[in-house]
């Protein structure tokens, strides 16, 4: 068998070959479906999968190798993450590939049903249309038609007479073709806004922790203006271990002056000048208590609260005095005062406090101890049991007492550019919808063909299926027999001699 | 005769064999193109409303946190939902998708919506109000009337008894076409629908608003707006087979409600759920979407049984004549 040598060489592949063909497989609907499909998929990992946390914590959960591939498919951070980033991407891209065809989709619904056609799917099947005669000519009978039609909403475009057979065709809410342009638009439109919503530069989203009377200036420099913690306290259900409501009480300063003073709440904000303040965080700082001597000034002496650690003072259902910041002394150094213990809510049995029934602040108390007699260096240790708030509790002819628990608020910090186009994409992806799926743009043929005296009429109803080459579709309608009921009607109204209308 | 009624056709649908009952059942179904047609307009319609439930829960996420996007595992969930019926949508509308890819569309899209519904509640997130599993020392507690009155224990018992007699009623009408099968099933299901609307009164006169707290709440309106979707769908298509296939999910429904939340009493607002207008808006609009995707599954299962047991049993049937 004689060989045969290939002369051919393979072409050769540049750039300029893949990005076209790239763009043509972009437009193609099975990878918008593909495209979505992956896409859901992939987001379902990010649910499984605790976002944001640290690598012991992927360790301790996954293993080692878990771990290193959570990591490295940047699964701890997915919806930020390279791949699901390209991903919606590409989706994005396969919107702007399929823009020219979207938009021929919706000029050519909103211009109407070509009459050509609709006669070209207009089937003789008696289900789907319905026939009447009516008695007079042509012309009397189209305006009959016509009238009936706009009487019903319908715009009556085509008007074709070819070989003594006349055809007019009625379409409603064509613009609502318009829908499906719309609603793609709509989805870059919040793309835009989520983009412009994280651009750097533009974008600020930060929490600050601010303790109540503290003052914040911005160290980034994003604001000018000062944000002040007046207070924050908190609101609990009556009966009930819930929070009704956190409260920060803000204020804007511009210098010393105070611009904008409010309370804010979740789910109510202070804006001002495009930064909104929200309500997102809040914690405990410490107490302060009061000393109170028979003679000599009143002394408040504040302590640290921390999270929990069982290192520190008492476990109290979250927070702790830490150990080294237990001990606090009086200003003229003759006393020491020894937190030894902090319940944010009172578990009380016989009188006695024995630990904190709940995580919540309701009802706050300190146990302290207080040493004095450093000067002689005999050591008097006085037990003062528990504190609670207002309650002073005796001591060396004076008082001490808890007064005041001190917090700090998480504010979060937001100025987001791209909310507004955000927001018009929303209304435009659901008007666009809606439009394409309840408002479907409808169309009615009708055939009038005459016989001497009488003229036939037959009624088509087609419905637009929003695309495809065959996007009009023949369909059974109840109003095809109203109208030629009513043409009937206005024959017999203009004293023509009434024909008998009749469904097939 | 309507869209989706069949005519029942000789008595082989009520035969003693186990393929003649199903055979039967199948013979009662619609045709499989009055099927398909359907979960597409149930799909269309619940469609734009999804994408409502979406558009309003992310602009109360700005309200309430600043963000009205945070890839909370509710938020992701329901992304997740809309991406699957956006799928069907391109399917249908750009491939022609017909038949059984469609149908199974429809049913992964509502398995989607019972995932984000339910299944997102057993992650920690920003939507942990939507419900956390009861557990006492460790063990899953299912069951009770923990915290409510003893009236509306009798009236949820009610609702509940009248979902499970309409269903047998509907499967002994599906089964059999039986006239009082099938009356009987539509007076209970009407029964259960009165006695499930009392309950939730009672509820939101116990609250003086309407009851979208816990999750609790929110199964029982899910349910009711299955079941008001399945009376709609009933009395529009004139499908009274319909019922047989959308009752299991209203009792699944309304068994995940009851077991899954033994505390059922009135929860009071917590700081986030605390926005009257987005909170009736967003979830009002969940339960009519819900509503009409959960049929649009039961139509797509439907669309299933047809198919194998018209088809199997038919060849049977004719293998032993």
């Amino acid at each position: 068998m004689p060989s045969v040598e290939n002369n051919q060489t393979r072409p050769e592949v540049g750039l300029g070959d893949i990005l076209p063909a790239l763009w043509r497989s972009l437009r193609l609907p099975r990878t918008t479906f593909y495209l979505l499909a992956i896409i859901a998929l992939g987001s379902v990992i990010g649910i499984f999968v605790p976002q944001g946390q640290s690598p012991e914590y992927y360790v301790h959960k996954y293993g080692q190798l878990g771990n290193t591939v959570v990591r490295h498919l940047g699964i701890d951070h997915l919806y930020s993450s390279t791949w699901y980033v390209l991903l919606l991407a590409l989706l994005l891209l396969s919107l702007a590939a399929c823009a020219k065809r979207i938009w021929r989709l919706a000029r050519d619904g909103i211009a109407g049903p070509k009459l050509r056609a609709l006669q070209g799917r207009m089937q003789a099947d008696n289900s789907l249309t319905s026939e009447g005669i009516v008695t007079g000519d042509v012309e009397f009978a189209k305006t009959a038609l016509a009238t009936s039609l706009r009487r019903r909403r319908y715009r009556v475009g085509t008007d074709e007479d070819k070989d003594n057979v006349h055809w007019l065709v009625g379409h409603k809410w064509r613009y609502a073709a318009s829908g499906l342009a719309l609603a793609h638009l709509a989805v870059l439109a919040i793309a835009a806004g989520a983009i412009l919503g994280i651009w750097p530069g533009l974008a600020v989203d930060k929490t600050v922790e601010l303790t109540e009377g503290e003052t914040y200036t911005d160290p980034d420099g994003d604001f000018e203006f000062a944000l002040k913690l007046n207070d924050f306290s908190m609101e609990y259900y009556p009966d009930q271990a819930m929070v009704k409501a956190y409260k920060s009480d803000l204020s804007i300063l511009e210098g010393e002056t105070e611009i904008k003073r409010k309370i804010v709440v979740v789910n109510q904000p202070l804006s001002y000048r495009h930064f909104s303040f929200f309500q997102s965080t809040w914690g405990l700082d410490g107490f302060t208590l009061e000393v109170a001597p028979t003679n000599g000034e009143v002394e408040t002496i504040e302590f640290p609260l921390a999270p929990a650690t069982g290192h520190g003072s008492q476990d109290a259902h979250g927070y702790e005095v830490p150990s080294a910041d237990s001990v606090r002394y009086t200003a003229d150094q003759t006393a020491a005062i020894v937190v030894r213990g902090f319940v944010g809510d009172a578990w009380e049995r016989d009188g006695e406090i024995i630990g904190s029934q709940s995580e919540f602040l309701r009802n706050p108390a300190v146990q302290i101890r207080v040493v004095s007699g450093f000067a002689t260096g005999e050591h008097d240790f006085a037990e003062l049991g528990w504190l609670k708030q207002g309650q002073p509790v005796a001591y060396d002819g004076g008082t001490i007492q808890l007064v005041d628990l001190r917090y700090y608020s998480g504010i979060a910090v937001r100025r987001d550019y791209g909310v507004p186009l955000v927001w018009l994409g929303f209304v435009a992806l659901f008007v666009g919808l809606s439009l394409t799926f309840y408002l479907r743009p409808r169309a009615i043929v009708a055939k009038l063909a005459a016989t001497g005296t009488q003229v036939s009429i037959t009624l088509s109803a087609f419905q637009d299926t929003g695309a495809g080459s065959e996007r009009w579709v023949q369909q059974p309608s109840a109003e095809l027999q109203d109208i030629i009921n009513s043409v009937n009607r206005d024959a017999a109204a203009s004293g023509v001699e009434p024909a008998t209308a009749r469904e097939e | 005769m309507s869209e989706l009624e069949t005519k029942s056709g000789g008595t082989e649908q009520t035969g003693a064999t186990p393929c003649g009952a199903a055979r039967g059942i199948a013979a009662n179904l619609p045709s499989l193109e009055a099927l398909d047609l359907w979960t597409y307009r149930l799909i269309a319609f619940g469609f734009p409303l999804l994408t409502l439930v979406i558009i309003t829960g992310a602009v109360w996420a700005q309200a309430a946190w600043g963000r009205w996007w945070g890839w909370d595992p509710k938020e992701t969930a329901s992304l997740i939902t809309w991406l699957v019926y956006a799928g069907y949508l391109h399917g249908r509308l750009r491939r022609n998708w017909r038949g059984a890819p469609a149908a199974a569309f429809a049913i992964i899209g509502f398995a989607a919506i019972l995932f984000c519904y339910a299944g997102v509640n057993l992650i920690p997130g920003l939507h942990s109000y939507g419900g956390q599993v009861a557990r006492e020392g460790g063990r899953m507690v299912l069951g009770g009337f923990e915290g409510v009155s003893g009236s509306e224990v009798w009236l949820t018992k009610g609702f509940i008894w009248a979902y499970v007699l309409a269903m047998l009623a509907y499967f002994a009408f599906a089964a059999t076409r039986n006239v009082f099968a099938g009356k009987s099933a539509t007076a209970l299901a009407w029964i259960g629908l009165l006695v499930l609307t009392a309950t939730l009164a009672l509820r939101t006169y116990q609250v003086g608003r309407l009851p979208f707290t816990s999750g609790y709440d929110f199964g029982l309106c899910f349910v009711w707006g299955v079941s008001v979707a399945h009376l709609v769908a009933e009395r529009l298509l004139r499908a009274k087979v319909l019922g047989a296939f959308v009752l299991p999910i209203i009792m699944l429904l309304t068994m995940y409600a009851y077991l899954l939340f033994p505390s059922k009493g009135a929860t009071p607002l917590m700081p986030a759920l605390q926005n009257m207008f987005w909170l009736h808006f967003h979830v009002s609009v969940a339960i009519i979407a819900y509503g009409a995707l959960a049929l649009s599954c039961a139509t797509g299962i439907m669309y299933f049984v047809k198919r194998k047991w018209a088809s199997s049993c038919s060849r049977a049937a004719g293998e032993t004549q």
